[in-house]
């Protein structure tokens, strides 16, 4: 049986979202960018960060993800959060331990409705002469500082996402969302990624280690984000403890 | 049609002393075994890094033991990587010549390039140039083998001249295959003389236009080789019962684990956005995306699981797509007992391979 993770669920959950209404309709964000810096992490302690329901990808690698939405159901935000990838059942998913948003509006519906465990900051996706920058400064520090550089015109269908995974308070227990997202592709480059600074702590997980980049992407897409369909058992295999809600 | 056995060596958890040895051990007697039986060819992945699913990093050191207790199989690399981070074009072609040295003309030569960032990136592998690297390394190594000295100045590697040594005992060379998983490979395949090495579980409609496509692709082909090799081979688990309910539900033990361990790998295309990788290789039919985490995914349709009747109807079927060869996956993390393996082993062999005919050897088997 392959590997599972071994995240104190009990410990974390304490700190998780406590999702108020579980979001059961859709909404979609024409003309969204997102800028993914994806890199291996050190493999001991990334067993460490994912929920027990989940399995671990080998080598474990994640990345850093900016969604900059134009329009939502609380107005325009950027949001940056860090991304472990790892498999419920033989499922994609990316666990997300933390992330931030510009929006405090975006920040409520996110928190309450998707269990997307972020909190308020200066997120800021732009592009460059040499390429797309990323940026999140949290009381005044600088937690998250990266580029995208060279960028080459690819495919969209170059480009993978898999759903999140939040670890959440739903019904007063700690629970597994999974956040499904649909993208339509408009553009989608590929460059080197640059990671200045990226405080793992200040994202909610110290213990991740970034080790080998590989290259970024940035794309401009239609994203329809679902309603919820799934909750898992964040300490038991996904497989078996998986409930369809929709 | 011939029949064939094919290993990936997946070792489960956890790994005490003795655990790797043992599997080792049971997939040598499964080949003696496949061997008396009457199979025809005996395969060996060849991956690394990839914890459970495979640890079958030196499949030509595996053929080769495989080589030296049987006497008629043939042995396959299934595939020999042609990535120069992996493995340098020079060993491929000197370490294939010997095994045809010591299996006495018994290789069939697997090619490909990988479908996980596991293991490219684990090299240091660059995913944009794996298919410009595989095809240069095809051209090259069979004139490896067929001259005396061989010189070369290409993108991916030079050599300057040299005797590749030793030669393969099969002239003008053992059989070229190349492994298709992403879609349109088995036009790759074609377009260079070389076989198609099956390794995803399409359903028989898909299939047969696949053979169909490769046919005809086949008649303008530029070999690569000094000959054409025009077989097709397919790949599906085999788990034969006399009691088709226990057959079927073992049998869907034995995907199902494959499948499990399958979807933990990580692709090339998940983790490198690259148009070199369109699909996500590695036996896609099992790793279509479930609805969610309880989903296992559909089980893939054609499957020779079950009692020998149900067996047979179902190889009629892959026989009427026009494919050569089947190449049977036995067991998947030790799933399956070996008793069961080398039970299930015997009557196939006893009940359904007398229903295939066992025609002479294809015109792309090179004569010794």
């Amino acid at each position: 049986m392959p590997l599972f993770g071994s995240l104190d669920v009990t410990a974390r959950g304490g700190q998780a979202p406590v999702v108020a209404s579980l979001a059961d309709d859709t909404w979609e964000a024409e003309d969204s960018e997102i800028l993914y810096l994806i890199f291996e992490y050190a493999a001991d302690a990334a067993f460490q960060c994912i929920p027990p329901a989940l399995h671990p990808a080998l080598p474990p690698f994640g990345g850093l993800m900016f969604r900059h939405h134009p329009t939502s159901p609380v107005g325009p935000y950027t949001l940056a959060e860090l991304r472990v990838t790892a498999r419920a059942g033989v499922h994609y998913v990316g666990y997300c331990p933390g992330g931030f948003v510009d929006n405090p509006d975006a920040v409520l519906m996110l928190r309450d409705r998707y269990g997307w465990p972020v909190q308020q900051a200066d997120v800021r996706l732009r592009r460059r002469y040499y390429g797309v920058e990323g940026r999140v400064e949290l009381d005044g520090k600088t937690v998250a500082d990266c580029r995208l550089e060279k960028p080459q015109i690819i495919s969209g269908k170059d480009v993978l996402y898999t759903a999140n995974m939040h670890l959440a308070q739903i019904d007063g227990r700690p629970r597994l969302a999974q956040v499904e997202a649909e993208y339509t592709f408009h553009r989608a480059e590929r460059g080197a990624a640059h990671v200045s600074t990226l405080d793992t702590g200040a994202f909610s997980e110290a213990r991740l280690k970034p080790t080998n980049p590989l290259p970024a992407t940035m794309t401009q897409s239609t994203v329809k984000y679902r309603e919820i369909r799934f909750l898992v058992e964040p300490d038991k295999p996904a497989l078996h403890n998986t409930e369809r809600i929709a | 049609m011939k029949f064939g056995i094919f290993f990936e060596i997946s070792v489960p958890r956890p790994w005490e002393a003795g655990r790797e040895k043992q599997v080792y051990d049971n997939c040598l007697e499964q080949t003696v075994l496949a061997d008396e039986l009457g199979f025809h060819s005996v395969w060996a992945v060849e991956h690394h890094f990839l914890e459970e699913y495979s640890h079958c990093s030196a499949p030509e050191i595996f053929l080769t033991a495989c080589a030296m207790k049987t006497k008629n199989l043939r042995v396959g690399h299934g595939i020999a990587v042609c990535v120069p981070e992996i493995n340098h074009p020079i060993r491929l072609a000197e370490r294939a010549a010997t095994l045809d040295l010591i299996s006495d003309g018994r290789l069939e030569f697997g090619t490909g390039r990988s479908a996980t960032w596991t293991e490219i990136g684990g090299f240091g592998g660059n995913p944009d140039t794996t298919k410009a690297t595989w095809d240069e390394f095809v051209r090259a190594v069979p004139q490896m083998w067929m001259q005396e000295r061989y010189a070369h100045n290409g993108t991916y590697f030079s050599m300057p001249e040299r005797a590749v040594l030793p030669k393969p005992i099969q002239k003008p060379h053992p059989p070229l295959w190349v492994a298709v998983t992403s879609p349109g490979t088995e036009l790759d395949a074609a377009e260079r003389g070389m076989g198609a090495l099956g390794l995803t579980f399409g359903d028989l409609a898909e299939q047969e236009r696949k053979v169909k496509a490769y046919r005809q692709r086949l008649e303008n082909c530029e070999p690569v080789g000094a000959f054409v090799n025009d077989r097709i081979a397919s790949v599906n688990f085999l788990f034969c019962h006399e009691d088709d309910a226990t057959g079927v539900e073992t049998g869907k033990r034995l995907q199902g684990t494959f499948r499990y361990l399958a979807a933990q790998l990580v692709s090339a295309r998940e983790a490198y956005a690259s148009p070199s990788y369109a699909s996500f290789g590695l036996l896609p039919q099992l790793r279509r995306a479930p609805s969610g985490p309880d989903d296992t995914g559909a089980l893939p349709p054609a499957l020779c699981i079950g009692d020998p009747k149900r067996i047979v109807e179902t190889l009629k079927g892959w026989e009427s797509t026009g494919i050569d060869q089947v190449n049977f996956l036995l067991n998947a993390n030790e799933t399956v007992p070996q008793e069961e393996v080398m039970a299930s082993l015997r009557l196939f062999a006893k009940e359904v391979m007398p229903h295939f005919r066992d025609e002479p050897a294809a015109a792309g088997e090179a004569a010794e």
